[in-house]
């Protein structure tokens, strides 16, 4: 495990966010409760707590993918909210249901010439 | 040209013409129309419709028989249809031949409804509105009783924003379901919205459609509770009659609705059901967009990779340029291939990297280096690791106070270092370390290494350039002063040398390199003064230095010993220096064995055999010193010399490095010696690299061109000259020396040189 999976935390994870993920599971993982787990702790915070260390362990890891994944925005969603219905709205049920602009198959259309 | 003369060959070249004309007509009047129409009749009916208007283009115009033109028009007309589901031409391609042949339909029969209703659906198709609204109302003009008609005749003008045109073809009064959904419509888009009598008044052809409409129409009035109602009856009489489009339409309304009251859970469901059911439509597309969108994301984040990648992939097939769902795919490939490489399956990981992650992300190109340098390829991992230095180059310059980049481009220049050293690559080597020294200024064990680094590429000045660099900082570093003492040997500058060295032990006494270094640098010198210039007493001086610096060194002694000669100072007095030298071992066999060795330069023997006796007597059954014997009277007294050799190697029968010690020394005086000692160790020691190749040497010297080549391949498979680079360069050296020195191999004899 590398000091990130230790900590339960990402590789983007900022000096705060390490520091706290550290203290936490201290608090939980304590010397007299669990003494190897505890040393394991410390030592993965001691790696990723200089800038340096950081840097080392950084480029021998697999790297995880930055940021996180791209969710709509709000007023994207909030855009989608109106209930509002017009003419349109009719137009294009109608055209979906009636219409002969989906098809593409007009065999029956053939007309009897012979 | 006289007026008479134009005249006369105008009326010749009409004659001609009107000639050509008649001769024309008769011959095709040759052709048998009744074969030709026969012939268009059996095309048309097997269906080859392009070789039944082949045929027809055959016969003149004027014999075209006009009971054929209806047939004509049809095979257009068919052939214009079938385009549709041609699926080698491309979407414009497709339409402008439907077109084509539906234009060419409805000019040779104009008054086929149908014909004209299709080039209106064309028309439409290439939303070209205008002239699709001009065939609908001639295909209704000709069938006014055509619902199917009437309806595109509408919606065309509708679109169009010309509303009166279509007014003016509706029928009035309640008279079928298109002319009163018609009119409903059509009211709508005048701005009124219609009662609900108006459209309880249409007689959908299904109930499910109007319970769908009475719910828009409910919304468009935002009687919100009563469109939920018609929506839940569309979907119940839909999903009766498996209507799957009106299931669609009210899932979504019905969605929209749930949105709106924030009831995640029915709103997920009915989007679901109006996906499943083929909603797509570019008016509701951002909708379906933001569900699958969420519903991927969810996905994602509860490690569900296969169902989130479906969410984004049919993102993709609504939008291809969603850029949110591409990056979100992106995304999920990093994971995918990420897991595989936890799991050891680089190579299967390198390939989705490179093939399915954001080409510019960093972390993917680390990624990919970590996976080369895994795949032991540190070449292309360090195209990747200079593409990930080069990132964080920019990021350094962009947010000069963001420490961490500066961290992170130390350590990517650091492993394109350790990468560039393990391909043997020296001048990338160099350029990382400058570029590692210029950001980090204040390392000098970094520089320090620059400048061992330039060394060991002989180049002289830009290492003395970084060592002054470290010594302005730090004037007593050591190492720096040592490998400055270096660089001024090799650039001849033996004085500088010396006092460097000198520096060095005056800072640190006890260091025993200084001193070994020193030791050489004064012999040496002291030498070139003595024979070179004749500067006895300088040389003297430094012959005294060196036996000060090592009082059991013999060179100084020896260096006495030489002055006295020169100076033809007498016996005594060489004896006198070497008594003092005596003095500093007396029982050492070396140290008699090196009085000898001095004695037999300047031919005095007799005192050298009283020596050789000491040394012998003392060395006992030391094959080492037998050896060191045997070799100090090779050129004095062979058969004594052999005498110790044979000694020796009783003594020490089967070690390799013993006759290979005894046959390298030979190599240059005896080759034939040489060769059986060198040939006995490799008896004993088949994998002796440096054996092999003074075995090489010998039969270059011998002129055995085919034995010193097996013997340097038998030394490159030793060496593992693939694997090493190293090893492979200092090879082809000596391959090098030996093709040159001898002319015994050929150019390329090893053509594999890094």
């Amino acid at each position: 495990m590398n000091p990130y999976q230790i900590l339960n935390i990402g590789t983007e994870a900022s000096p705060a966010d390490i520091k706290k993920a550290y203290f936490k599971l201290v608090k939980q993982y304590t010397p007299e409760k669990d003494p190897e787990k505890f040393k394991a702790i410390r030592h993965a915070y001691d790696q990723l707590k200089s800038l340096s260390g950081r840097a080392q362990i950084d480029f021998d890891i697999i790297k995880e993918p930055a940021g996180d994944f791209l969710q709509p925005s709000a007023a994207e969603v909030n855009a989608l909210s109106s209930l509002k219905i017009g003419v349109e709205d009719f137009i294009v049920i109608a055209e979906a249901l009636y219409s002969d602009l989906p098809k593409t198959d007009f065999r029956d259309d053939y007309t009897h010439v012979i | 040209m006289s007026r008479k003369k134009a005249k006369q060959r105008s009326k010749a070249i009409e004659a001609a013409s009107s000639a050509l004309k008649e001769k024309s007509s008769s011959a095709l009047a040759t052709i048998d129309a009744k074969a030709v129409g026969a012939k268009i009749k059996e095309a048309f009916q097997a269906e080859r419709y392009r070789d039944a208007l082949n045929e027809w283009l055959k016969i003149p115009d004027a014999h075209r028989p006009a009971a054929l033109t209806p047939l004509i028009a049809e095979a257009h007309f068919r052939l214009g249809l079938d385009c549709y589901r041609n699926p080698s031409l491309s979407p414009e391609k497709r339409l402008n031949q439907i077109v084509s042949e539906l234009s060419q339909a409805t000019t040779i029969n104009a008054e086929k409804a149908i014909y004209h209703f299709h080039l209106g659906l064309a028309y439409e198709h290439l939303r070209n509105l205008k002239k699709a609204r001009v065939s609908y109302r001639r295909a209704v003009e000709l069938d006014s009783k055509s619902e199917r008609f009437l309806f595109h005749y509408v919606m065309a003008c509708m679109k169009s924003e010309q509303s009166q045109m279509a007014m003016e073809m509706l029928p009035a009064g309640k008279t079928s379901f298109i002319a009163s959904f018609g009119q409903f419509l059509l009211r709508m888009k005048q701005g009124r919205t219609p009662s609900f009598a108006e459209l309880n008044g249409i007689d959908f052809p299904k109930p499910d459609e109007g319970a769908l409409f009475k719910g828009l129409l409910s919304l468009s009035y935002n009687l919100v509770d009563q469109a939920s109602y018609y929506f839940e009856s569309s979907l119940d009489a839909a999903e009766e009659s498996a209507h799957s489009l009106v299931t669609a339409f009210s899932a979504f309304f019905l969605g929209k609705i749930h949105f709106q009251s924030r009831n995640k859970s029915r709103y997920d469901q009915m989007l679901k059901m109006a996906v499943d059911n083929g909603l797509d439509n570019e008016r509701y597309r951002p909708w379906l967009l933001n569900y699958c969108w969420q519903k991927g994301v969810e996905a994602a984040k509860t490690q569900r990779l296969e169902e989130s990648r479906r969410y984004f992939e049919q993102m993709l097939m609504l939008a291809p340029e969603h850029e949110g769902a591409q990056k979100n795919l992106q995304r999920l490939h990093f994971l995918a291939a990420n897991q595989l490489a936890h799991t050891g399956n680089w190579q299967e990981a390198l390939t989705i990297w490179q093939m399915k992650c954001a080409r510019e992300d960093r972390n993917v190109f680390h990624n990919v280096a970590l996976a080369y340098n895994k795949l032991e390829n540190p070449e292309k991992a360090n195209i990747h690791w200079q593409q990930v230095a080069e990132h964080y180059e920019k990021l350094c310059r962009s947010h000069p106070g963001d420490s961490m980049y500066k961290e992170y481009l130390i350590v990517a220049y650091q492993h394109l270092l350790r990468n560039y050293r393990e391909s043997g690559n020296d001048s990338r080597a160099v350029k990382a370390l400058q570029k590692l020294c210029d950001l980090q200024p204040e390392n000098l064990e970094q520089r320090l290494e620059l400048a061992e680094t330039l060394v060991e590429n002989g180049r002289w000045s830009s290492a003395r350039r970084q060592l002054e660099h470290i010594l302005h900082r730090q004037p007593n570093h050591l190492d720096a002063l040592m490998v400055l003492a270096f660089v001024q040997e090799m650039s001849d500058e033996v004085p500088q040398a010396i006092g460097t060295l000198e520096k060095v032990l005056s800072l640190d006494a006890n260091n025993k390199e200084a001193r070994e270094q020193l030791g050489d640098l004064l012999s040496e010198e002291a030498h070139d003064l003595l024979y070179g210039n004749r500067e006895i007493e300088r040389a003297g001086a430094l012959f005294d230095r060196l036996m000060e610096l090592n009082s059991d060194d013999f060179h100084g002694y020896m260096g006495w010993a030489k002055i006295h000669v020169h100076e033809q100072d007498g016996p005594d007095a060489i004896d006198r220096i070497f008594k003092r030298y005596i003095e500093t071992g007396p029982d050492d066999p070396i140290v008699h064995l090196n009085v000898a060795n001095a004695y037999l330069e300047f031919d005095m023997s007799r005192k050298a055999k009283t020596h050789i006796d000491q040394a012998e007597e003392m060395a006992g059954d030391d094959a080492e010193l037998l050896l060191e014997l045997g070799k100090a009277l090779y050129g004095h007294s062979p058969g004594q010399s052999e005498r110790f050799f044979k000694r020796a190697l009783h003594f020490s029968p089967d070690d390799a490095e013993f006759y290979f010690q005894l046959g390298s020394w030979m190599v240059m005086r005896d080759p034939w010696e040489a060769k059986k000692y060198l040939e006995k160790c490799l008896r004993i020691d088949d994998s002796h690299l440096s054996a092999r190749t003074d075995l090489a040497l010998v039969y270059s010297l011998l002129g055995d061109r085919k034995k010193a080549e097996e013997n340097m391949l038998r030394a490159r498979q030793i060496a593992d000259v693939a694997n090493d680079p190293k090893m492979a360069k200092e090879l082809a050296a000596m391959n090098r020396m030996l093709d040159n020195q001898m002319e015994l191999f050929t150019d390329d004899f090893f053509d594999d040189e890094p």
